[in-house]
C-alpha cells in the first residue's frame, strides 16, 4: 500500500475530527483571504478613482466631505462657491481646465449632478479614459444638450431599467421626503458605457438647467448672470510635468486658494489616505481576528493529530514490525498534517472568494465601485507556502512522537 | 509534558504574529513624510508647506517667516505660529528691509517687496507674501538675515537662518 493511500485511509478513519480540523482551518483562511482582498481592493479603488481628478475646487469645510461628494457621489457639499472666484482660479497658469458642477439633487436613490457638458466629452475618469456612448462599451445615445435632457450612468440605467426617451422628476435634496420638482420632466438622451467607477451611479443634467428647475426662482438668474452665479465645486485638471508627474506647483496653488475665505482646493490623493487612517484600525482588527482564527485552527489540528496518534500507536508499531522505518512513520504523520492543512487551505480559498463575491455585490450596489471576487491579493499569493509551513509546524510534534513509538511496547496484547 | 511544550510554542507563534501585526508601526501620516521631516515634526510640530525653512518671528507662538531661495529670488511667506504654519499671516508692510550676513561675513541689504496673493484676496498693505531679487543670491547656500516686520499689531524683529531655519527654543541661551 502506498504512503498516500495510507494517509487517505487514516483521514477517512478519523473523518469527523479530520473534517472539523479542515473546516476550522478553512474558516481562518477564508477570513484572512476575504479581509485582505477587500482591504487591498478598497485601497486600490479609492486611490485609483481619485486619480481621475487632479484637484477639486470646493467650498470651505471638510476636505474629505468634498472628495466624497465630488468624486464618489456620497455625502453632501458643505456649501457653495462663487462662479467669479472659480473663473479667477481658472486663470492660474497651472490650471489647464475646470469642469464646474452643482450637486444636491437625486432621483430614485441616485445622485443627480448638474455639470458642464465637457464632463461627458473631455473629462478623464481615469488617466486617458473618457466616457463612451458606444454600444460596445455598454453606452447608448448622446451627451445632453441644453434644457431638460439627462445622461444616466451605466449602473443607474441598469438598476432602473432606463431606456432612451424615459423621463424623470428630480428630487430637490438627497434625503427621503425631500420635495420633488414635479414640473420638470427631464428626458434621458444618453447612457454612459460602464466605467467601474462611482460615475456609473449618477445622473447628469446640464449645469444651467439646475438654476431653472421649478422652485429655484431665487437662483434662476444665475443661469445667465455670472456675477451672482454659485456652484458646488469644480474638477480641476492641473498642468503636468513632462513625463506625466504632478506639477509640484499645485502645493502653492492650493496654499493660495486655501488662504481665501471663499474656497479651498482639495487633492483627492492627499485626502483619501486620511480616510484609510480613520478606518485603518477596523481592518487591522479584522486581520488580527483572521490570524487568531487561523492560529486557533492550527491548534485544533494539532490536538486532532495527537489524539489520532494515540489511537494509532498500535497500527504504527505494526507497520514498524513489518519493515517500515522510523523515517517512514515520521513522514506519514507529517504528510497527514500537511494534507489536512492544504485541504483546509483550498476550502478556505473557495470560501474566502465567495465572501469577497458577496461583499463586492453589496459594495457595487452602494458605491458603484467595482470589486472583483477573482482579485489576487498577497494573502492568495502566500497562502499555499504558508499553509504548507503551518502543516509542517503543527505536524512536527506528533511526527516526532510517532518517530519515537516503541514497537515492542505497543505490540503487547491489550487484553 | 510534551503537549505543554507544544502549547508554549504555539502561544509564542501567536504572540509573534500579533506583534508582527501591530507592533513597531509608523502612522500613515508619518509614512508619507521623509525621515528628516518626521524628525523635524517630532521636534517642533511645524511643517513648511512651501518646502522652505521656517524662521520664528521672535517666538514660535507669534508666527513664522517661511523662506525659500530659487534662482536668485528670495521668497518669504508669513505664516502662523505653532501648528498653524498652513495659514497665512498678513502684515501691513509694503516692503521689508533685510540685512543679510553671508557665510564669509560679508553684509548685504535685500529689500523684499509685497507680492499680494490674488487668489487669497490680498493687497499691498495687507499681504503675507514677499519677494526680493539679487544676483548674489544665486550663489548663496547659507546666510543669516535680520529685519523688522509689523506682525500682530507690533513691530517685531525677524531673524532668518538659511537653510536651517530659526527656532528660539533651539538657541543655546533658550533655557
Amino acid at each position: 500500500m502506498s504512503l498516500w493511500r495510507i494517509i487517505l485511509k487514516s483521514l477517512r478513519q478519523h473523518w469527523l475530527s479530520t473534517g472539523m480540523a479542515v473546516f476550522s482551518i478553512a474558516l481562518g483562511v477564508a477570513l484572512l483571504v476575504s479581509v485582505v482582498s477587500l482591504r487591498e481592493q478598497a485601497h486600490h479603488n479609492f486611490t485609483q478613482v481619485g486619480l481621475g481628478v487632479d484637484a477639486v475646487l470646493g467650498p470651505k469645510g471638510s476636505p474629505l466631505q468634498i472628495v466624497l461628494n465630488a468624486v464618489y457621489h456620497l455625502e453632501e457639499m458643505p456649501g457653495k462657491i462663487k462662479w467669479t472666484y472659480y473663473q479667477k482660479v481658472l486663470k492660474d497658469p497651472l490650471v489647464v481646465e475646470g469642469i464646474p458642477f452643482c450637486t444636491g439633487h437625486s432621483y430614485a436613490g441616485f445622485r443627480v449632478n448638474a455639470i458642464d457638458g465637457r464632463f461627458l466629452t473631455d473629462f478623464e475618469y481615469m488617466p486617458d479614459k473618457h466616457f463612451s456612448f458606444r454600444p460596445e462599451d455598454g453606452g447608448q445615445g448622446r451627451p445632453f444638450g441644453a434644457g431638460e435632457e439627462a445622461v444616466a450612468g451605466w449602473e443607474v440605467a441598469k438598476e432602473l431599467g432606463l431606456r432612451l426617451g424615459n423621463s424623470f422628476n428630480p428630487v430637490c435634496g438627497v434625503k427621503a421626503g425631500d420635495p420633488v420638482h414635479y414640473k420638470n420632466n427631464i428626458r434621458f438622451v444618453g447612457i454612459l458605457g460602464r466605467t467601474g467607477t462611482p460615475h456609473d451611479r449618477a445622473i447628469y443634467i446640464p449645469l444651467t438647467t439646475f438654476y431653472t428647475l421649478e422652485g429655484h426662482e431665487a437662483v434662476a438668474r444665475m443661469a445667465v448672470d455670472e456675477e451672482h452665479r454659485e456652484i458646488s465645486g469644480a474638477y480641476l485638471k492641473i498642468r503636468r510635468l513632462p513625463g506625466g508627474a504632478m506639477n509640484p506647483g499645485i502645493m502653492d496653488l492650493k496654499y493660495n486658494v486655501n488662504q481665501s475665505p471663499e474656497a479651498q482646493i482639495v487633492v483627492p490623493n492627499e485626502v483619501l489616505p486620511s480616510l484609510f487612517s480613520i478606518i485603518g484600525w477596523v481592518d487591522n482588527t479584522l486581520l488580527a481576528i483572521a490570524m487568531l482564527v487561523t492560529l486557533l485552527s492550527a491548534l485544533f489540528l494539532l490536538v486532532s493529530l495527537l489524539s489520532a496518534l494515540r489511537e494509532r500507536r498500535r497500527d504504527l508499531a505494526l507497520m514498524r514490525s513489518l519493515g517500515a522505518t522510523r523515517r517512514t512513520v515520521f513522514g506519514l504523520v507529517l504528510s497527514e498534517s500537511v494534507v489536512m492543512a492544504m485541504l483546509g487551505g483550498m476550502l478556505g480559498l473557495v470560501m474566502g472568494h465567495t465572501i469577497v463575491a458577496v461583499g463586492a455585490y453589496f459594495i457595487r450596489v452602494e458605491t458603484g465601485l467595482r470589486f472583483s471576487e477573482m482579485y489576487l491579493s498577497w494573502a492568495d499569493v502566500f497562502l499555499f507556502p504558508a499553509i504548507v509551513a503551518l502543516g509542517l509546524a503543527v505536524g512536527a510534534m506528533p511526527a516526532i512522537q510517532a518517530y519515537r513509538t516503541g514497537v515492542l511496547k505497543n505490540l503487547v496484547p491489550v487484553s | 509534558m510534551k503537549l505543554n511544550l507544544g502549547m508554549a510554542v504555539l502561544a509564542g507563534l501567536i504572540a509573534a504574529a500579533m506583534a508582527a501585526s501591530f507592533g513597531c508601526r509608523r502612522s500613515d501620516e508619518e509614512k508619507a513624510l521623509p525621515k528628516q521631516a518626521v524628525a523635524e515634526k517630532a521636534d517642533h510640530g511645524h511643517e513648511a508647506h512651501h518646502k522652505g525653512c521656517l524662521n520664528a518671528i521672535e517666538l514660535c507662538s507669534v508666527g513664522h517667516a517661511e523662506v525659500k531661495v530659487e534662482d536668485g529670488v528670495l521668497r518669504c511667506w508669513f505664516v502662523g505660529g505653532e501648528n498653524e504654519t498652513d495659514k497665512s499671516v498678513r502684515v501691513p508692510d509694503e516692503e521689508i528691509r533685510l540685512t543679510v550676513r553671508l557665510d564669509g561675513g560679508e553684509e548685504k541689504t535685500l529689500v523684499l517687496a509685497a507680492k499680494p496673493i490674488d487668489l487669497a484676496g490680498e493687497k499691498v498693505g495687507d499681504c503675507s507674501y514677499f519677494e526680493g531679487m539679487a544676483d548674489w543670491l544665486k550663489d548663496v547656500n547659507r546666510f543669516s538675515a535680520t529685519g523688522k516686520v509689523n506682525c500682530k499689531g507690533k513691530e517685531r524683529t525677524i531673524r532668518i537662518e538659511f537653510p536651517e531655519g530659526y527656532d528660539p527654543d533651539d538657541q543655546p541661551d533658550a533655557k
